[in-house]
């Protein structure tokens, strides 16, 4: 897992889901974090494929479970 | 009409081994769901002398203690308080100021005493019922906290016959049987959420429980596991669950009873794109409020050439369209929609009843009107709440937020189409100020911070010269839209 990438979205989850950093690891679970609903899981989407100029297909997002999953289709997606 | 307690301990007499509810991790049957009831009701009397009358404020997890606990207070007559378990500090003060709750369950207070779900974990089977005393119906049951038009929340009463009226309603309309199995992956903070799963215990459905629809693997991994056939979803889960995994959902058209959707408008082209993936389903949206349940149905299959409405009124309600004098109009004509039935509240908490209700009819505050054939169009939202993703945003406690700024002078916030076309709504603020440079997005959100839900952030500002309002100062927010 590319450590910078994981950096920044980790960063990205913390800013919207109003938790600290250290909270998330690579096995926290889409969902784990009370506030981590619907609303919130569009908006953590929505500002990886912002920051990296890119938009994620519909069966990559289907299959993301946790932070490791977010951050490995991240680097996929801008190689 | 029985309260909803006493119908699920008495599903565990007919069917003691049939799972009541799973949360992905254990699961319960009946038989133990009952006895973590009795058990939980003797914790809260023995050692936090709860009685009847007595509020309880519950974090409202998914978790099947919280469903013991949640019981366990409508059999002692006391009335719960189920509140999101990320409630914001201000929003959890105001409930405690209005409701005087004497325990919390799963917050940490400080103040009142507090339990922790893990003491109602037990869930050791009680064969005799026999001396189980039940609530009367017209005990005060919950009391759900609602964003009110000022930002305030406002606790709507609901008595065991509120409850139970409306699960019996809406499954008649839903007509899920007790071989259904039912996903709740909404919050069961909220009046859909908790009310389906009420509607699926009451019915002897097994319950499953997910955290909520953003784990969309998981949606459709329970769906497999469990054998789900139905569950209930805000317009928004669905956008989440086309934009996350295409039309997947079309793979169990065969399995999928029913789906209930509410809480928010849904456009007609994704009303149809649902009923061209599940063709055999019965996809049944509401109209309704916390203080009258779901007023009014459709079904879209049945009423496909009906989709812009939102329905006929429920069974056993009744829906009256009056005019400002609270005179019945006839159809045809606009006005303001009022509810009447036994699902209707009996009223907010130490509020009168004069403004919100005229005579046994609860004034929604919304604007409809209805056709010949008795379907109802909404026309428009008399209050002026943002409706985000099914979560109802106050205007005022946005602006209320923003004034806090020195650099803002005015401020006024306003619901918009959401551009990436999967909220609804979002809210927009309008701002006045010498120092535009400040109103910039990510600085605004950064410096709102914590002070609100992060749905209630401003996703677009825009800076004005001035805001509209009327000659006696009241905001104009509908000429910003």
């Amino acid at each position: 897992m590319n450590t910078k990438i994981f950096d920044e979205v980790t960063e990205i989850i913390a800013g919207i889901l109003e938790v600290d950093k250290n909270m998330i690891n690579g096995e926290t679970a889409i969902g784990d974090i009370e506030s981590w609903d619907s609303l919130h899981h569009l908006r953590i989407i929505s500002s990886v494929e912002h920051k990296y100029g890119f938009r994620f297909t519909p069966d990559i997002l289907l299959d993301l479970e946790d932070v490791e999953d977010i951050v490995n289709a991240t680097e996929e997606q801008i190689k | 009409m029985k309260p909803i307690v006493e119908q699920v301990i008495e599903n565990s007499r007919s069917n003691p081994d049939k799972i009541a509810v799973c949360d992905g991790k254990s699961a319960i049957s009946f038989a133990e769901l009952a006895g973590m009831i009795l058990s939980a009701k003797e914790t809260l009397v023995s050692s936090y002398h709860i009685a009847k009358g007595d509020a309880i404020i519950i974090a409202a997890d998914k978790q099947l203690e919280f469903v013991g606990v949640y019981f366990a207070c409508h059999l002692i007559g006391a009335i719960a308080l189920p509140i999101a378990p990320d409630t914001n500090e201000k929003r959890y003060d105001a409930i405690k100021d209005r409701a005087h709750p004497v325990l919390t369950v799963g917050f940490y207070d400080g103040q009142i005493p507090e339990a922790d779900f893990s003491e109602f974990a037990e869930r050791k089977r009680i064969a005799d019922h026999s001396g189980i005393v039940y609530p009367s119906l017209d005990d005060v049951a919950d009391i759900m906290f609602t964003t009110g038009t000022t930002g305030e929340p406002k606790g709507v009463q609901l008595t065991h016959r509120n409850i139970a009226a409306a699960a019996r309603n809406i499954n008649a309309f839903v007509q899920n049987e007790a071989e259904d199995v039912e996903m709740i992956a909404l919050p069961v903070s909220h009046s859909f959420g908790i009310g389906r799963m009420r509607c699926a215990l009451s019915n002897g459905q097994t319950v499953i429980m997910l955290g909520s629809f953003a784990n969309v693997k998981r949606f459709f991994g329970f769906i497999e596991r469990y054998h789900v056939t139905g569950f209930g979803m805000v317009p928004a889960s669905w956008a989440l669950l086309k934009r996350m995994s295409g039309m997947k959902i079309n793979e169990y058209k065969e399995q999928l009873h029913y789906i209930e959707i509410g809480s928010a408008p849904m456009p007609t082209e994704e009303k149809q794109g649902l009923m061209d993936a599940l063709p055999n389903t019965r996809i049944c949206m509401h109209y309704g409020l916390t203080e009258a349940s779901r007023s009014a149905f459709m079904e879209f299959h049945e009423c496909a050439d009906r989709l812009t409405t939102v329905g006929k009124q429920t069974p056993n309600m009744t829906i009256s369209i009056k005019d400002e004098n609270g005179i019945d109009l006839p159809n045809g004509v606009e006005g303001e929609i009022c509810v009447a039935g036994d699902a209707v509240t009996v009223g907010y908490l130490n509020i009168s009843k004069e403004k919100s209700f005229w005579d046994m009819y609860f004034r929604t505050g919304d604007w409809g009107v209805r056709d010949d054939d008795g379907f109802i169009t909404l026309k428009s939202r008399k209050k002026e709440l943002i409706n985000v993703g099914g979560k109802k945003v106050s205007p005022m406690e946005v602006e209320a937020v923003l004034m806090d700024f020195d650099f803002v002078e005015d401020c006024a916030c306003v619901g918009i189409p959401d551009p990436e076309g999967i909220l609804g709504e979002v809210v927009k603020a309008y701002l006045v100020t010498q120092e535009p440079d400040k109103a910039d997005w990510g600085e605004m959100d950064r410096r709102i911070g914590e002070r609100l839900e992060s749905y209630k952030h401003p996703a677009e500002y825009a800076v004005v010269n001035e805001i509209p309002k009327t000659s006696s100062g009241k905001v104009q927010r509908l000429l910003l839209k």
